[in-house]
């Protein structure tokens, strides 16, 4: 089929300013373990091709998942003619920064394939967690869930690029909700999402869920007895899952081009951080420096190339608390005289490439947390998000989190239930005065970023230790 | 779109390759055009078109489920045999008994030509027609404009077989100037019933209202929350509580509750899949005839809904709400309907003596505490202020805090107007304006 999207795409050459097309497979399999029993299996195979073209400066897109020349050669004109359609509006031609066609291939690094490890061997693991956590009388609901990816993709461009990528990724969690005197506490590990990598098997027998079933089950049964977050100004020690979420929502979101220049206003909003911001706005403390990183080895957001053909990249978004930097596109880096940093990806066959996070890094600061909380007189800590809000420009945020612990003294009191915090996104990270060094730093993916129309979920991922916040609003 | 013949053919040549003593197969077309806008030019415009088999096999009581979007006859083959190999693997399911015996669900008639012939020119005319409205006053347009066909065909191995078609429409707008935006949106079965230009208008007027917005404190105001709004609250309310399995397993706020009045006395919600206001789907994804499920009656929770797995395990039979096999959840309300009230919105307003008008909500989350439906999100597109009656300015957006049962309790008048919102899965809802009392409003932003 390769051959023949690269017929098509020569056929069309003289008849576009720009064509791309790409041809994925994707083979996904999930299991969901619950109460005791595998609650189901899925295996999922999905395959097609997408061709994308700019007739006229303007775009058009047509997908199909029957693979001949044929019907390639049909979509190709039905692109053509969805981008003559869409020249009736134009206002001006898109155009593309430049960059120089590869020819490559990309296979993530992995040591034991999770597709070659049987079902059986993944069900085990996740019916004796499961069987752990049943074991507290309080939990009425164990769950547990493994999730495999193998994507192969074709990327061809009238430039003459020619890469080929093979990204396989591996995930699992497993959660414990206890229910008592009508309240629901649940808890989980390692996170609410569990955590997905750019890795094999080995990834997921590292995470060590079964030793862990015990402890996730017995924090779910004591935060039905702890008393309520307090509502208060304090100072606040978020974990580095939950901050991965608060980085994921309130940096990486904002900081995408397309956002910004209006091109998801109808549906996600646009963003605060607008362009003359750029350089010279201040973000967070100098203590704050974020990255996009495609590069890192295992995150969920590494990759060879995006779907542009544009190569991994690591460049700076917040230096020292300064906003420097976008996640950006051909079209969208053009815009501002740049070349594109590579964060164009597509979920499918049949969806466009959008703007999409890579790995966003908070980059680890040089505190011990057992030294940040014996620093800490009046605070309290929270972890693994349970609920996320914020605005149409990304300032104005609210997150709830499954465990929170009251620091008085510098001592760890206790838990405490149903933590929420606010804030404004800039008052908030410039109220960051430490960063846990690398020892406690992780790079936690998030495999269910939504975005765009038709709804299109890409797989994430950010870097973050546990952090300090001053005076930040929490509870209601 | 394969048609039902084609379809159905397909579902039983694979049905036939399956050795075990069950089985059940759905078949996923979809043939869908969008086309995006922003700062009032076309910037994305796209169609796919898709056929997914999901192959559900069950070995005794161990249920495999696969799923392919290869229908050559050779993938269909390895689609059996992995179904079959997952089934291998499975441990028995101690609710699972059969797959459904059921009889044909009634035809509903769903489809237009129209709509599932629609071409991207003439979504450009409709787009065009929206953008012409907003810079009459020299604002900018953003939104999305779809056409879509989808069918879905059912048959098992006991000799069900379903099929339904179906078109729709839908188009959503955000009018901005540098001050403020509003907010519009219309969805239809018939791409012959939009008024793209009515749509434009309806944003663009929101927009030019909400210019210049002025802070407002948090606190507790009355609230006129429009269909929107309400709509964006329903489908978290569906997806925490409507469910067999948050119902059984203690999360949802129907829990343990079922014959108790948890809501106003004038709030009545109700799932329907074959009624045509909405987008009707007669049947579900283990082929049973969708009933009508009276969810709460007069303020009364009064049922949930089951696959037929969740409705086993309470003795019951399923409502014909199940999910595909593999979800999260494996059973929803995805055709949910709020009775209506006596009352204009126009009505609602007036009857405010000190309150905000909200257009739409953001970023609705439901997860705070379930037990309650307490929900938090932020208004956006158009908030304000009115007094003794009289809409007096706009407002900055502002965050809410509240529980959804509080303010379904403290619902005061109900629009007469209901308003249908495609989902942006499958089905839809159809809602009102609600008058709500004592709305709490948490936080505040900058614009």
């Amino acid at each position: 089929m390769k051959d023949a999207l690269k017929n098509v795409l020569a056929s069309i050459k003289n008849k576009v300013d720009y064509a791309d097309a790409r041809l994925v497979t994707t083979r996904s399999e999930k299991i969901l373990v619950k109460n005791g029993s595998v609650d189901s299996i899925s295996d999922e195979i999905s395959r097609g091709f997408g061709i994308r073209v700019i007739v006229n400066g303007c775009w058009g897109f047509s997908s199909s998942s029957v693979l001949s020349e044929e019907e390639a050669s049909r979509v190709a004109g039905e692109a053509i003619e969805i981008a003559k359609a869409t020249s009736l509006l134009k206002k001006w031609d898109v155009v593309l920064s430049e960059e120089e066609p590869k020819v490559d291939t990309y296979r993530t690094k992995i040591i034991k394939d999770p597709f070659s490890v049987s079902l059986d061997e993944k069900i085990a693991i996740l019916l004796e967690a499961d069987r752990i956590m049943r074991k507290n009388r309080m939990i009425k609901v164990s769950e547990g869930s493994m999730q495999f990816y193998r994507t192969d993709k074709v990327f061809l461009s009238t430039e003459g690029a020619d890469i080929e990528q093979t990204i396989i990724e591996s995930g699992a969690g497993i959660a414990a909700t206890a229910i008592g005197d009508g309240d629901v506490q649940k808890r989980s590990y390692p996170t609410s999402w569990g955590d997905t990598a750019t890795r094999g098997f080995e990834f997921v027998q590292q995470m060590k869920l079964v030793d862990n079933a015990e402890k996730t089950a017995e924090e779910a049964a004591a935060l039905l007895k702890a008393p309520q977050c307090p509502s208060a100004e304090m100072d606040l020690i978020i974990g580095g899952s939950q901050l991965a979420l608060q980085v994921h929502e309130s940096c990486g979101h904002p900081t995408e081009l397309d956002r910004v220049f209006g091109m998801e206003a109808s549906f996600a909003g646009t963003s605060f951080l607008t362009v003359e911001k750029m350089g010279n706005f201040r973000y967070g403390s100098e203590h704050v420096s974020i990255f996009q990183d495609a590069t890192c080895e295992g995150g969920l957001g590494t990759f060879g190339y995006d779907d542009e053909g544009v190569p991994a990249q690591r460049t700076p978004i917040v230096e020292n608390g300064i906003f420097v930097g976008y996640l950006t596109s051909r079209e969208t880096a053009a815009k501002l005289n740049q070349k594109s940093n590579g964060c164009m990806r597509a979920d499918g066959w049949n969806r466009i490439p959008l703007i999409r996070m890579t790995n966003i890094n908070l980059e680890p600061g040089e505190w011990e947390l057992e030294d940040l909380i014996k620093d800490t007189k009046d605070g309290i800590m929270v972890d693994s998000n349970k609920s996320w809000s914020i605005d149409d420009k990304r300032l104005n945020f609210q997150f709830g989190t499954e465990i929170a612990w009251r620091i008085r003294n510098g001592k760890i009191e206790g838990l405490v239930k149903n933590a929420v915090y606010t804030g404004i996104t800039p008052e908030f990270w410039a109220s960051c005065d430490a960063v846990c060094n690398s020892k406690h730093w992780h790079i936690w993916g998030i495999p269910s970023c939504g975005k765009g129309e038709p709804m299109q979920v890409a797989h994430v991922a950010h870097g973050a230790a546990p952090a300090r916040f001053r005076k930040v609003r929490v509870g209601v | 779109m394969i048609g039902e013949a084609k379809a159905l053919e397909i579902l039983k040549k694979l049905l036939t390759m399956v050795e075990v003593e069950q089985a059940e197969a759905v078949l996923l077309g979809r043939a869908s055009g969008l086309t995006r806008f922003a700062n009032s030019t076309i910037h994305q415009n796209v169609f796919e078109r898709d056929t997914v088999i999901l192959l559900r096999v069950a070995k005794g009581k161990k249920i495999g489920v696969a799923r392919s979007n290869l229908t050559d006859t050779e993938s269909l083959r390895q689609l059996a045999r992995r179904a079959a190999q997952i089934a291998d693997s499975q441990v028995p399911n101690p609710n699972f008994e059969s797959f459904a015996n059921s009889p044909r669900a009634p035809k509903v008639e769903a489809f237009y030509e129209e709509t599932a012939n629609c071409t991207p020119v003439r979504r450009a005319e409709n787009v065009k027609m929206v953008i012409a409205e907003a810079e009459k006053l020299g604002f900018l347009a953003a939104g999305s404009h779809s056409t879509t066909a989808d069918e879905i065909a059912y048959a098992n191995s006991l000799g069900t077989s379903q099929y339904h078609r179906s078109t729709s429409a839908y188009m959503n707008t955000v009018v901005m100037s540098p001050t403020s935006s509003g907010y519009a949106d219309f969805s239809s079965l018939n791409i012959a019933d939009f008024d793209a230009r009515k749509i434009g208008e309806k944003a663009t007027k929101i927009c030019a209202d909400s210019q210049n917005p002025r802070e407002i404190e948090e606190g507790r105001y009355d609230v006129v929350i429009s269909p929107e709004a309400v709509d964006e609250i329903m489908n978290w309310l569906s997806y925490i509580g409507f469910g067999a399995e948050s119902f059984q397993e203690g999360r949802s706020f129907m829990s343990g509750r079922l014959g108790e009045r948890i809501m106003g006395e004038n709030i009545s919600i109700w799932d329907d899949g074959l009624d045509t206001k909405g987008i009707p789907m007669p049947f579900d994804f283990e082929g049973v005839p969708r009933q009508r499920i009276s969810l709460i009656e007069n303020g009364v929770a009064k049922n949930v809904v089951y696959n037929t797995i969740t409705a086993r395990k309470e003795g019951k039979q399923s409502t014909g709400h199940a999910l595909p096999p593999g979800e999260e959840i494996s059973a929803l309300p995805i055709n949910i309907f709020f009775g209506p009230g006596e009352h204009t919105i126009e009505e609602m307003i007036e009857s405010l003596d000190r309150g905000l008008v909200v257009t739409r909500f953001h970023y609705i989350n439901g997860l705070l505490d379930t037990r309650r439906a307490l929900f938090t999100g932020m208004t956006r597109d158009g908030t304000f202020y009115v007094e003794n009656g009289k809409v007096k300015y706009p407002v900055k957006n502002l965050r809410f805090t509240h529980s959804m049962l509080d303010a379904f309790s403290n619902v005061e008048m109900i629009s007469k107007e209901a308003h249908l919102h495609l989902s942006n899965w499958y089905g839809a809802n159809v809602v009102p304006a609600l008058k709500i009392k004592d709305f709490n409003f948490s936080g505040k932003t900058e614009f």
